[in-house]
């Protein structure tokens, strides 16, 4: 009995003495054992940290290394989703990316990435769902806005686009480009106070920002629409020699009392393009105030002969006309003014529809039809390429898009 | 104000306080509460000095009940004192409906004058009984209209002598017909837009003479797709009959041409005062005739929403108008202002009409313009206009609600003053008290064998500096009636030659440079005997 206890003693005695190399052999090896655990995870950051940086073959070496580590398979599937959509493998990249959804973990960003996916192969519901997921599982990644702002901004749902592009704005702060979108819908809307605002606000973040000349241009535009003409000249002057800079700067002297100064830059701007239509417009209505109508039937019938659905420009020929006392002219001008004032009040109308009905597809696809009616080749593209995105199986959409194809295959487009 | 106009507000020791009642507090964000209310001026008891007229408004109750509220009638006892008077006169009473405008004309040609009250459910027609009280006669007189009367004009449009009325009418809004629009921010209710709704057919009454009138409308031809705020009714072609201009909201105004036996053609587009110079219709609201630019014929104005300038349509003779607000300096105010009231008045008396404009947003979260907006005095310098410089205190320099306009002179300075409506705060009385060596001339009309307001009437005022034309109006501005008496202002170096009246009738008078004193009282000249 006194032999077993002396044995224990001992064993005591010696745990005593090396008790701390013990403890701390015992604390290394479980620290070795929660490294070895956690470096796939470790690995997981690092390769965020890439797509970050955009470093997309460390992304790839990443996702591989992770296939093996137990427990991070839907790890690996998002990297790779995510790098495939960089390779424009998009398929691919959604079938890898929803396999990553069904990890907790993983979830949100699969659901982000696989939106952007969705977003690029033009299926705008399933990217919305995608998009409103991934938000609703974080709801400040800053991506996540700025595909849904872009999702309705493509859609016509401008509302919405705005609602995200201001989240945008507020969480990349240093980031122009937001306030830039924002502007831009603000002046199609005729926001122009708003746009103004948002114009100054992308210039303020970044003064030299690559799109600067675009913006000035576009806060000017819009500075002369509201009526700041004072301001609008500010802004011109900041902006390199172009057309569209003189036609802007004649408009603004004319409304300040400077008519023979608007003319004069008019006229430097036509030597240099002699049928810019808003040149002649301009042009055209100084005459008609001035009360030289043959005038302002040159400058307009010129504007006309290249863009022959300028409703301003047709609008303003047959009150020339009807000045005159030619009365014939005055009405076939005025009867081809009011087809189009019908038109665009038409398509005014279904714009507003399509912001109140974000996931109407004819709604879209009757823009594109209006559109195409008023000689924008560019917005009935787009109106119908949106309506074929919310329903794939718009086949009005799809064979304007189609019809359109053809046309430019020929060089010939349909309008 | 500008060193050489001094516009005061003199309200607070005037006795006048009213305020006109839109009943937003129940918080139905209905577009009639947009509208807003007017003032008339008139001497109502002839002791010559003008009193003030100003329709109550509306409440909106709880169970979705839309009541009138009640009118009020300031009698002016000189010296910018005003009694109110509403209750002996008989007007203490709401109207059965929720009133936005008056419209003042002698309709029975018996001196005095007669007040209309157009509103949301009804009209009202209170006769001048002469004594000091009013009767409400619209059914006696076979005046019915339940519709939405906006703005009203008096004018003789069939030339008989006897005042007919046009009644410009909105939008077929309801608690029936009241859809949720949105506000701005989640759970916000904002005021809907004038184009969610359909237009209302405007109504063109006409006198039977004998005190009763009609439904004349198809007769004389009115379109059907006018969201109606404004009316102004003057010989617009200066051919010696009476035409119309309409402003609507969002959409063409109009001009009715005379085309004579009480027939009118519309021809607002091709004459070129329904849209602006892009050949868009505007939300015009306020009108006016005026000269500004002294050659003789009348140019037409209309007071718009934000983002669209205040249009001026310069008449270029042979019919034909063109939209010069940016070469008459008006675009250059900026596209902040909702305007409503507005009138052409020479304030300064340099013998240029300068006009004065109400403004004021109808939505509750506008983006673009403030709510309360700063009313305008542009001074018409040689046909373009320049925004006055004001205190950092004042009227002017304060943001109001504006609506209803009218001037006339209420003191008897000879100078024209203003008075100012508002909603949901008190109107405001502005009297001109510029100091200059200029001369002011005032002319009343009286007609006899035209109607005896002698709407319609042109005078032509020769000069030294040229001819200035003046009409007398029947509407104008926006829920308003300003006084009807001619008014001219001259530089001190100014002679006047003399003065051409065409008269209703086609009669034409001369008036020698001795008769044109401060105030006179033109009687039409009655036939010859031999004639």
């Amino acid at each position: 009995m006194a032999t077993v206890w002396n044995r224990i003693s001992t064993l005591i005695r010696i745990s005593i003495r090396y008790g701390d190399v013990i403890v701390v052999t015992l604390g290394a090896l479980i620290a070795l054992g929660y490294w070895i655990s956690q470096r796939p995870q470790r690995h997981f950051d690092l390769a965020l940290q890439d797509v970050e940086r955009q470093d997309w073959a460390a992304v790839r070496r990443r996702a591989k290394a992770l296939e093996t580590s137990a427990g991070y398979f839907p790890h690996a599937q998002l990297l790779w989703g995510i790098a495939e959509i960089q390779d424009d493998q998009l398929l691919y990249a959604i079938e890898d990316l929803q396999a990553a959804m069904l990890h907790k973990e993983t979830k949100p960003l699969a659901c982000a990435y696989a939106g952007e996916a969705w977003f690029k192969l033009r299926q705008y519901a399933r990217a919305e769902q995608m998009l409103l997921a991934a938000h609703a599982e974080a709801p400040n990644r800053v991506d996540t806005h700025r595909w849904l702002a872009a999702l309705y901004y493509d859609t016509g749902a401008m509302g919405h686009s705005l609602v995200h592009l201001t989240k945008t704005a507020e969480l990349a702060p240093t980031d122009p480009r937001p306030h830039r979108l924002i502007g831009l819908i603000d002046k199609d809307f005729e926001n122009y106070e708003p746009a103004i605002v948002a114009y100054q606000e992308s210039l303020r973040r970044a003064p030299q920002q690559p799109d600067r000349e675009i913006v000035l241009l576009e806060l000017a535009e819009s500075q002369v629409r509201a009526r700041q003409y004072s301001d609008a000249l500010v802004t011109l002057s900041q902006c390199q020699e172009s057309a569209r800079r003189q036609v802007l700067e004649a408009e603004c002297h004319f409304a300040m009392d400077g008519k023979e100064r608007a003319k004069s830059v008019l006229a430097d701007v036509l030597r240099q393009v002699p049928n810019r239509p808003d040149a002649l417009v301009l042009l055209g209505g100084i005459l008609l105030d001035e009360g030289d109508l043959t005038g302002a039937i040159r400058a307009l019938t010129r504007c006309l002969a290249v863009d022959p659905l300028d409703y301003t420009a047709r609008y303003r020929l047959g009150q020339a006309y009807q000045r005159q006392g030619n009365l014939v002219e005055a009405t076939k001008h005025a009867k081809i003014a009011e087809e189009m004032k019908s038109l665009r009040e038409e398509f005014a109308q279904l714009h507003h529809q399509a912001i109140t009905k974000p996931h109407d597809a004819e709604i879209r696809y009757q823009l594109g039809v209006v559109a195409r009616k008023l000689n924008r080749p560019d917005l009935a593209h787009n109106w119908f390429q949106a309506a074929l995105a919310l329903d794939p199986a718009h086949s009005a959409a799809a064979a304007a898009i189609q019809r359109e194809s053809a046309a430019v295959g020929t060089g010939d487009r349909p309008d | 104000m500008d060193e050489e106009l001094t516009l005061e507000d003199v309200t607070t020791a005037t006795g006048v306080s009213f305020v006109y009642r839109n009943g937003e507090e129940a918080g139905e964000s209905t577009i009639l509460e947009s509208l807003g209310g007017g003032v008339g001026l008139c001497d109502y008891d002839l002791d010559g000095r003008l009193d003030l007229f100003f329709p109550g408004g509306g409440s909106l109750g709880p169970d979705q009940r839309i009541q009138g509220m009640t009118p009020a009638l300031f009698r002016n006892q000189g010296d910018w004192k005003f009694a109110s008077v509403s209750g002996p006169a008989g007007l203490e009473q709401p109207p059965p409906y929720y009133s936005h405008g008056c419209s003042i004309g002698d309709y029975d040609n018996d001196g005095f004058p007669d007040i209309l009250v157009t509103g949301y459910g009804g009209v009202q027609l209170w006769h001048n009984r002469g004594d000091g009280t009013f009767a409400e006669v619209s059914r006696d007189c076979g005046i019915q209209d339940d519709s939405w009367s906006t703005s009203a004009g008096w004018s003789d449009r069939n030339g008989d002598g006897d005042l007919d009325l046009y009644l410009a009418h909105y939008v077929n809004w309801s608690f029936a017909n009241h859809p949720h629009c949105p506000g701005p921010v989640p759970g916000q209710r904002e005021i809907c837009p004038p184009r969610q709704f359909d237009p209302l057919p405007h109504l063109a009454l006409l006198s039977g003479g004998d005190g009763s009138f009609r439904d004349a409308s198809q007769e004389v031809g009115l379109r059907t797709d006018g969201k109606g705020l404004g009316v102004v009714l003057a010989d617009i072609e200066l051919d010696g009959d009476l035409d119309i201009y309409v402003a609507n909201d969002t959409t063409d105004n109009f001009l009715y041409v005379n085309a004579g036996g009480g027939r009118f053609e519309e021809l607002g587009v091709i004459r070129g005062v329904a849209r602006d110079d892009l050949g868009v219709a505007n939300g015009s609201m306020g009108v006016d005739v005026c000269d500004f630019n002294r050659d003789g014929r009348p140019d037409l104005w209309a007071a718009n929403y934000e983002r669209e300038s205040f249009a001026l349509y310069r008449n270029e003779g042979a019919g034909q108008f063109l939209h010069v607000s940016q070469s008459a300096g008006i675009t250059a105010l900026g596209g902040m202002y909702v305007g409503f009231g507005s009138a052409f008045t020479d304030l300064d008396g340099d013998g240029d009409e300068d006009v004065l404009i109400a403004n004021g947003h109808v939505i509750k979260y506008p983006r673009a313009a403030p709510l309360k907006q700063t009313p305008l005095v542009l001074i018409n310098e040689k046909g373009r206009f320049r925004k006055t410089l004001h205190p950092p205190s004042g009227y002017f320099a304060t943001p109001h609600m504006g609506r209803g306009l009218a001037v006339g002179d209420l003191d008897g300075d000879r100078q024209p003053d203003a008075v100012f409506s508002h909603t949901n705060e008190p109107a405001a009385l502005l009297r001109n008290r510029t100091e200059n060596q200029n001369r002011h001339f005032w002319l009343r009309l009286i007609g006899r064998e035209s109607n005896r307001d002698a709407v319609g009437a042109s005078v032509v005022l020769r000069t030294s500096a040229g001819d200035l034309l003046r009409q007398v109006k029947g509407g104008g501005s926006y829920l308003s009636q300003s006084e009807l008496a001619l008014h001219w202002g001259l530089p001190a170096e100014c002679e006047v030659r003399g003065a051409t009246v065409l008269w209703p009738s086609g009669r034409r008078q001369e008036l020698s440079p001795k008769d044109i004193l401060g105030r006179l009282v033109v009687l039409e000249p009655l036939p010859d005997p031999v004639e």
